[in-house]
């Protein structure tokens, strides 16, 4: 990504610390959810968030919005620090960010009439009168590819895409700069889904809107992204241009986490290599010293155990925290990880 | 696994080699408008050893066709009828409930979608498989107990003795799901359903579990049906599949075949809208509308509404019958002979 002058939105070293009580009358351990995240999102870009459940990746969202309250770092809107800000100035600066959460049957009211709901966000932030909510809200039905008369429903009336759609609508109600998408589409069936992502898509052509999309699904993100931060245990270990990623990955995490996602074609299915790591994600609250990968990863060499790995540049795009780029063995100048990268070829 | 005589390898070599035969099974179910036909003259047999992936959207009547042949629909609002639903050698449209429930352990059993879900959280993890040895095998206390911790040790759970002693929320999801693989093991069944067992997990750990199940299976030499709708984990795991929709069996054919040349457009559909993460740049299609809902279905071919195909043959009269289209290769659509339609080689 070339940089722009400046980007839409700046996040750094964000920290986001939870202090559960591991027993009663115990004392309080501290878990890093998020430790030291950095992105830019530039105007009109798709970043997609991607990672195993429990790595952070929501609660970086939920910290950029402040729906968790972050422990450090900085999140700026068009050069205004969001953390800090008195609540009242927070609401307005809410305005241009807004998110769509996975599960539409709960994200809507079931008492309010779509209108309501729509309408709500234009309450808050634009204050319209009578005949122009209505007006605005049958625009806003309309450009998520649904008939006005829809508005004097009931959510109950509507199936999972379609309350999807009204989530959407009203997300981008107060027209917002960014969308938050958590887990947006993972809840519908694959051609629902389609039509949802193919409307995400629409509406930042038309738009403008900026995305920060996360999702667990990696076919879905290579489709929709144009860059993409792979999360492990509440850091960000590689990033990039979403092709460089998913083609020659340079992390052996986001290499695994690529291989164990099965492609829809038999006979490229039984050729891929497969690396199926072993076990699960350590526990957050006891992080392993060191590289945080080291204890599932095949590459792991003994720098990896003592040292914590920094995000260096990675060949081609976006940076890598790995210390096989950095002290790993070398090959014609280059770290041997980034040549033993093949892409996948399909039969 | 040597305590036990396997009851699959006993059988083994008296029985055919079918393990389930389905032949027009009709499943009804009450709604509040009354009896809802949801799953509409599904027949298929499974053979010892192979893999039946059964795949379409939420509503298509995949899990409640394998419900109903285990019997574990709710009696009072669901009417199961069929011409043959045949476990080895027991007919269960003759089993009552009671004997039915004694032919399921030993014979079928079932993985569900959320582990959390189907375990009772009450109990210690070791309890729960040790339940089911007692009930099913007579086995004593101390024998079922030590039989849990080595059926946990098999599904890949560190430190077994241990880990037998705990609850289920002091396992992971993935973990969970070991556990609930452990149960469907423990009477050594000839049938295994897995209904959606990865859907719910990550990616790394779909991984771990689909091997596990791999590995059991080339083990123990049982069927799996399994259901999904993530047509990536079909083309990794089966070995014949069988595509529903509206409560009807549309197509069926081997793994391979019905990737590369699918002759139902439904199926086509479906492998179009599958985005792919080796083939980034090709555009996601999707299929218009919606399934139809339970009680309205549309006359003629139940997909005509959604069909880019649908000509004027489609639209009136009863459904299309499944048609052979090509060896071992069934459809139910009129137009196959007609058509090209493009799979994903």
């Amino acid at each position: 990504m070339s940089p722009s002058p400046e980007p839409l939105l700046t996040v750094r070293d964000l920290e986001v610390t939870f202090s559960p009580r591991k027993r009663l009358f115990r004392e309080r351990i501290a878990l890093k959810a998020v430790d030291g995240v950095s992105f830019d999102l530039s105007e009109g870009e798709t970043l997609g968030l991607v990672g195993e459940s429990g790595c952070g990746k929501s609660t970086t969202a939920r910290g950029l919005m402040r729906l968790v309250e972050p422990t450090g770092g900085s999140v700026r809107l068009e050069g205004r620090e969001l953390l800090g800000l008195p609540a009242k100035e927070l609401r307005t600066a809410r305005r241009d960010i807004q998110m769509v959460f996975q599960d539409p049957y709960s994200s809507l009211d079931p008492s309010m009439l779509v209108r309501d709901s729509i309408g709500e966000p234009l309450d808050v932030h634009v204050k319209l009168g009578r005949t122009e909510r209505v007006e605005r809200v049958a625009e806003l039905l309309r450009r998520v590819g649904l008939p006005p008369e829809y508005m004097t429903r009931y959510p109950h009336e509507f199936s999972g895409g379609q309350r999807q759609r009204l989530t959407i609508a009203r997300a981008i109600a107060a027209d917002p700069k960014i969308l938050v998408l958590d887990e947006a589409v993972s809840a519908l069936d694959v051609s629902t889904q389609n039509q949802v992502i193919g409307l995400l898509e629409e509406l930042s052509a038309q738009i403008g809107l900026t995305y920060l999309f996360i999702a667990h699904d990696l076919s879905v993100v290579r489709h929709i992204s144009d860059r993409v931060a792979v999360m492990y245990l509440g850091q960000i270990v590689e990033h990039g241009d979403a092709a460089r990623v998913f083609d020659a990955p340079a992390h052996p995490y986001t290499e695994a986490l690529l291989s164990a996602v099965p492609v829809p074609s038999p006979r490229t299915q039984r050729a891929r290599e497969r690396i199926v790591l072993s076990g699960d994600p350590p526990d957050p609250s006891r992080v392993p010293p060191g590289c945080r990968f080291h204890t599932r990863c095949a590459y792991a060499m003994d720098v990896c155990r003592t040292e914590v790995p920094l995000l260096t540049p990675a060949q081609g795009s976006g940076e890598v925290a790995c210390h096989l780029h950095t002290a790993g063995p070398r090959l014609a100048g280059a770290s041997v990880r980034t040549l033993a990268t093949r892409s996948e070829v399909p039969a | 696994m040597t305590a036990t005589t396997g009851s699959a390898a006993v059988r083994a070599g008296t029985v055919t080699d079918t393990t389930l035969e389905v032949d027009n099974l009709v499943v009804d179910v009450l709604t509040e408008t009354g009896w809802a036909t949801v799953v509409d003259g599904v027949s298929f047999s499974v053979r010892r050893g192979e893999t039946l992936g059964i795949v379409g959207e939420s509503g298509s009547g995949k899990s409640v066709t394998c419900l109903s042949i285990a019997g574990l629909m709710p009696p009072r609002q669901t009417r199961v009828r069929a011409d043959t639903l045949r476990l080895l050698d027991h007919d269960l449209t003759r089993l009552t409930p009671k004997q039915m429930s004694d032919v399921r352990g030993p014979t079928i059993s079932m993985i569900f979608q959320e582990p959390m879900s189907s375990l009772n959280p009450a109990f210690t993890v070791g309890d729960q498989i040790a339940e089911v040895l007692r009930r099913h095998e007579g086995a004593s206390r101390r024998e079922s107990k030590r039989r849990a911790v080595e059926l946990l040790d098999r599904v890949g759970v560190p430190s077994p003795a241990r880990r037998a002693a705990q609850y289920p929320f002091e396992f992971s999801g993935g973990m969970r799901q070991r556990v609930m693989i452990a149960i469907a093991l423990a009477c050594n069944p000839d049938v295994i359903v897995a209904d959606e067992p990865t859907t719910a997990l990550d990616v790394t750990v779909q991984a771990q579990i689909l091997e596990l199940l791999r590995e059991v299976q080339h083990e123990h030499g049982m069927s799996v049906i399994f259901i999904t709708h993530d047509l990536g984990v079909v083309a990794d795991v089966c070995d014949r599949v069988l595509v529903m929709y509206a409560g009807q069996i549309v197509e069926g054919a081997g793994l391979d075949e019905l990737f590369e040349n699918p002759r139902h457009p439904y199926m086509e559909g479906l492998l179009a809208a599958m985005p792919r993460m080796d083939n980034p740049s090709e555009a996601l299609a999707s299929i218009p509308g919606h399934p139809p809902r339970i009680g309205a279905m549309p006359d003629g071919c139940r997909f005509h509404p959604r069909c880019r195909y649908a000509a004027d043959a489609c639209v009136g009269g009863g459904t299309p019958p499944l048609e052979v289209a090509a060896p071992h290769h069934t459809t139910r659509c009129l137009r196959h002979s007609e058509l090209t339609l493009r799979g994903n080689p």
